[in-house]
């Protein structure tokens, strides 16, 4: 007999990157945020970045890899890879913090609604489509505006623009557990709905929501870069978005300066890349159906 | 000669350390026109048999010894394309959840039609048209539901058209896993007496899979009762369940788990313990560890499969020794 | 009167609005006026067809299921008010066994965490320790030995008696007055299926609990219960002791269900009474006796007018107190035959 859940038992955080590490994508993108995570938080505190420290005269100004600054200066004679690693530092925080607001708004909506069904399912998937469907760029210019450039706006409009396809899939997952018959048993030992929801749909999620979150936080920190790189970024707190942004205002592009926009360009690819990798990667770990063996 | 022979057949699957055999060494005989059922537990390889009979097992396994000859053809030799014709137009099966599997959005009689025009293409529309309805009428389902869909059939009457479907091409054999699993008492007798007045009708010959032996005993002429792997019983319905009476310990424990409504009413035994696992080494009687009158050889010698007279044979030591006594 | 009774339904009735387009607006009576006693330690047998509306009593008398109308009594307090936490606390006192082991237990908690669930649900023993002494003397009395080592698996490392058997510990680990078994043994091979009814049996005699067992095999019910009551389409139509029943049916479905029980036996010339048809749906319940269109004997008596019209009562049949039938002229005694 086949039973969807045999293989998803409790297995610890070890079990799990032991597996990813034994898959080919999993491991090229461990690798790969092993490194990003490595040039995020090390790296800045070794050489921090400073916005005010700009050079003295013209000829710092957009200057080539040199002994003083190993990859050139930017368009206000400032340290690149300095930059460059305090850009990682901003676009993986902003990365993480949207996803985090993301995943719990999104897991805890979809678990919700999948559980109760009936009229709350209806409402929160009503509210669910509305925020689908919500543009990002007009509603970040609009609260920019109001708010200003600010990173912690920028968080949350990423954060609440991007959990409804999260609430979509745990609702999926949630609504089909509830079929099972060990949820009306639960409720016959006289658990309360929120125990059942604890002990009995949370642990079923779980692997879903850890997968789907992986992959979130590629999708989060690519919005970042976009709303960085058309302007909308904190000036103060220099992403790689925000890099590019600058870079392609002072013509660095024009001028053939690439040590200016290549790094944060490739960042960029790399650090979403990835968690994309990985994510699909704990994706096909967790779920059987993906799965030759039993 | 009869229409089925299945001799000293071996079907193995790959485990970890090499194969293991879920049919281990099966003789079996279906005579034309004949009712044979076939009993066991769950993973007892019933199915198994059943299927490498029109060689429809699952990936993976394969026959590794034994022969299977089919109306004088033995089917282990033949290719895929000899296999497709004798499948379905000599042998059909019944699959086991079947009934679930019809197409949703197909009328029943465009799906009983079509394996009649895929298997013989001289068939015309019209002529298939007309054998499907007589098949309906066959299975007991009014023609005038030819045109519904399956949604618009209960449990049974599905069941009723997968019967139909199998005798599509007028097999010679029908193997039927489990057909009545999952219906209710009073439908599983409605389709068992289907199923026995078409074989008695047709001259067909039908293997009947059930766990259920009380099933079995009132619908077929011969029962073979299987244990891991083994045949460890077969006879005449009219013996083993009747007159002579079951003589290996398995089959009688298994008829003492059933409450019997025309005996005394008792509490039912179970079998203590578990059928091996034949994913491990065998040694001796398969059903030595479980048995309560188990001979110090049974750990040790596999008994065969004894002919004990009226075409009734048993593979017990303890059998074959009481016959060596009496003759 | 309800005192002495540990379950007692009172005109029980089961309905829900059918929806899609094929039942517009219809509604389906899945339980149609059902009155049950139980006597506290009593194995009643409910037996019946998918579709009698069987497992709706049962899920109603768990309060999965919203009754309609009629009064549920458990040890005298009627279940059918209570909501919430009163509800939720009563539970404790009935315990359900579900049909599939494999569905019916989580499998992501340990053998152990599974028995544990319903102390901590309810707060009883003071620490963990308690609660899982608790649950291994519940596990060894299901027959779960060695317990200790049992329970530290999880639920899927098990086979299907064995998790039944996990289900048993789990049900009785909160001492309740009434069980309700929901074909506990349907899917289990049949080799292990007393196992499972001789601890069910062994827990009735040492703690006094009784089971309403549901059940659509006749035979199972006949050797595991006391009483038993066949269901037809939302409706009791017959009910006595298990062993009269099974030798004197009275109704006619009863005795075309009673023929058709399979024996393990070769019976020459047995004479089976196969009912045409199926079990119509509840949402179009026949008029007069629900049975008619498909009872042998209201052919046989020339289809009688008062079949069509009137709707039999569950009565006292004139044989034996204790045997109840509905319908007009099953009855011999009665002497209405002709």
């Amino acid at each position: 007999m086949s039973r969807k859940d045999a293989t998803l038992t409790t297995h610890g955080f070890k079990y799990f990157l032991r597996k990813l590490w034994r898959d080919p994508m999993g491991r090229w993108g461990l690798l790969i945020l092993l490194i990003t995570s490595f040039v995020a938080v090390i790296c800045p505190i070794f050489f921090p970045f400073d916005p005010s420290k700009v050079g003295v005269d013209a000829s710092s100004i957009l200057t080539g890899p040199s002994q003083t600054h190993w990859l050139g200066s930017d368009e206000l004679g400032r340290d690149v890879l300095r930059q460059f690693f305090s850009g990682a530092r901003i676009s993986l925080f902003v990365g993480i913090m949207a996803t985090i607001i993301s995943t719990i708004v999104g897991s805890g909506i979809g678990v919700f609604a999948g559980y109760y069904m009936g009229r709350l399912d209806g409402f929160l998937m009503r509210i669910t489509d509305f925020f689908l469907v919500v543009p990002a760029l007009p509603l970040m210019i609009a609260l920019g505006a109001i708010f200003g450039q600010n990173i912690t706006v920028i968080i949350m409009v990423i954060g609440f623009l991007s959990w409804p396809r999260t609430a979509r899939i745990v609702r999926s997952q949630t609504l089909s557990l509830r079929q099972r018959q060990f949820v009306p048993r639960a409720k016959s030992l006289g658990s309360t709905n929120l125990r059942i929801i604890r002990t009995h749909i949370t642990p079923h999620v779980m692997p879903l929501i850890v997968a789907n979150t992986i992959l979130v936080v590629a999708g989060c920190i690519l919005s970042e870069a976009t709303l960085s790189f058309i302007g909308l970024g904190d000036p103060d707190r220099i992403s790689w978005g925000t890099m590019l942004h600058f870079s392609f205002v002072s013509g660095a592009i024009g001028r053939g300066a690439w040590w200016y926009f290549l790094p944060p360009g490739f960042g960029i690819l790399f650090i979403v890349l990835g968690f994309t990798l990985v994510g699909h990667s704990f994706e096909k770990i967790t779920n059987p159906r993906h799965r030759g063996e039993s | 000669m009869s229409l089925l022979e299945i001799r000293d057949l071996h079907v193995s699957y790959p485990n970890r350390k090499g194969e293991f055999f879920a049919v281990d060494g099966v003789d079996l005989t279906i005579e034309q026109g004949e009712f044979v059922g076939l009993a066991g537990e769950s993973g007892c390889g019933k199915t198994t048999l059943a299927l490498s009979i029109p060689q429809l097992l699952p990936e993976h396994s394969r026959i590794a010894a034994g022969s299977i000859s089919f109306n004088g053809v033995d089917t282990t030799a033949l290719n895929e394309e000899g296999l497709r014709a004798i499948r379905w137009k000599e042998i059909s099966v019944i699959f086991q959840g079947a009934l679930n599997a019809l197409n949703p959005v197909q009328t029943i009689g465009s799906q009983i039609q079509e394996p009649i025009r895929i298997h013989d293409e001289s068939v015309s529309k019209k002529e298939a048209q007309d054998r499907t309805l007589e098949l309906l009428e066959a299975v007991g389902i009014p023609s005038h539901r030819a045109s519904d869909f399956p949604h618009q059939f209960s449990g049974g009457m599905r069941q009723r058209v997968m019967i139909a479907m199998a005798l599509s091409c007028m097999p010679k054999l029908v193997i039927a896993d489990e057909p009545i699993t999952a219906l209710d008492v009073m439908t599983q007798a409605q389709i068992l007496d289907l199923l026995r007045s078409l074989c008695d009708k047709y001259k067909l010959s039908m293997l009947l899979i059930s766990h259920d032996l009380s099933v079995l005993a009132q619908t077929c002429d011969r029962v073979a009762v299987m244990y891991a792997g083994k045949v460890a019983e077969q006879g005449p319905t009219s013996r083993v369940f009747g007159s002579v009476g079951a003589q290996h310990p398995y089959t009688q424990r298994l008829l003492r788990a059933y409450p019997n409504i025309r005996h005394e009413r008792k509490f039912i035994d179970g079998i203590p313990g578990y059928p091996p696992d034949l994913s491990t080494l065998q040694v001796g009687c398969r059903f030595a560890d479980r048995c309560d009158v188990a001979l110090s050889r049974c750990a040790t010698e596999v008994p065969d499969l004894i002919d004990i007279g009226g075409n009734q044979s048993v593979a017990c030591h303890l059998v074959s020794e009481n016959q060596v006594g009496v003759q | 009167m309800s005192e002495k009774f540990s379950l007692s339904i009172e005109d029980l009735h089961v309905s829900y609005q059918l929806s899609g387009s094929a039942g517009k607006n219809k509604i389906a009576r899945a339980v149609d006026g059902v009155s049950l006693q139980l006597h506290p330690g009593e194995t009643l047998a409910l037996v019946g067809e998918s579709g009698s509306g069987k497992t709706s009593i049962a899920n109603a008398v768990m309060r999965l299921l919203e009754p309609t109308s009629g009064k549920i009594l458990l040890d005298g307090v009627d279940l059918v008010p209570l909501q919430g936490s009163e509800l939720r606390a009563m539970r404790r006192n009935f315990q359900m066994i579900f049909q599939d082991p494999f569905e019916s237990l989580d499998p992501r908690q340990r053998v152990i965490e599974t028995v544990m669930e319903p102390l901590e649900i309810h707060g009883i023993g003071e620490n963990q320790e308690q609660r899982r002494d608790l649950a291994l003397a519940a596990l060894a009395q299901a027959g779960l030995r060695p317990a200790a080592d049992i329970g530290d698996r999880f639920t899927h490392q098990l086979s299907g008696g064995q998790r039944q058997r996990v289900a048993i510990a789990s049900a009785i680990i909160l001492k309740p007055s009434l069980i309700i078994a929901d074909e506990p043994v349907s899917m289990l091979d049949v080799s292990l299926r007393a196992g499972i009814l001789r601890v069910m049996a062994d827990l009735r005699d040492q703690l006094g609990v009784s089971y309403l067992f549901i059940t659509h095999d006749l035979s199972l019910a006949w050797m595991f219960a006391d009483r038993i009551a066949v269901i037809y389409l939302g409706r009791i139509v017959e009910e006595a002791s298990a062993v009269d029943l099974i030798e004197n049916p009275m109704h006619p479905y009863t005795k075309a269900l009673v023929s058709v029980i399979p024996v393990p036996e070769a019976i020459e010339g047995a004479s089976r009474t196969i009912l045409s048809g199926e079990i119509p749906s509840p949402s179009s319940i026949p008029s007069g006796c629900r049975f008619h269109p498909r009872c042998p004997l209201f052919r046989e008596l020339g289809e009688p007018e008062k079949c069509l019209n009137e709707d039999p009562l569950l009565q006292i049949s004139a044989k034996s107190e204790s045997h109840l039938v509905a319908c007009f002229f099953s009855d011999p005694s009665k002497g209405d035959t002709q």
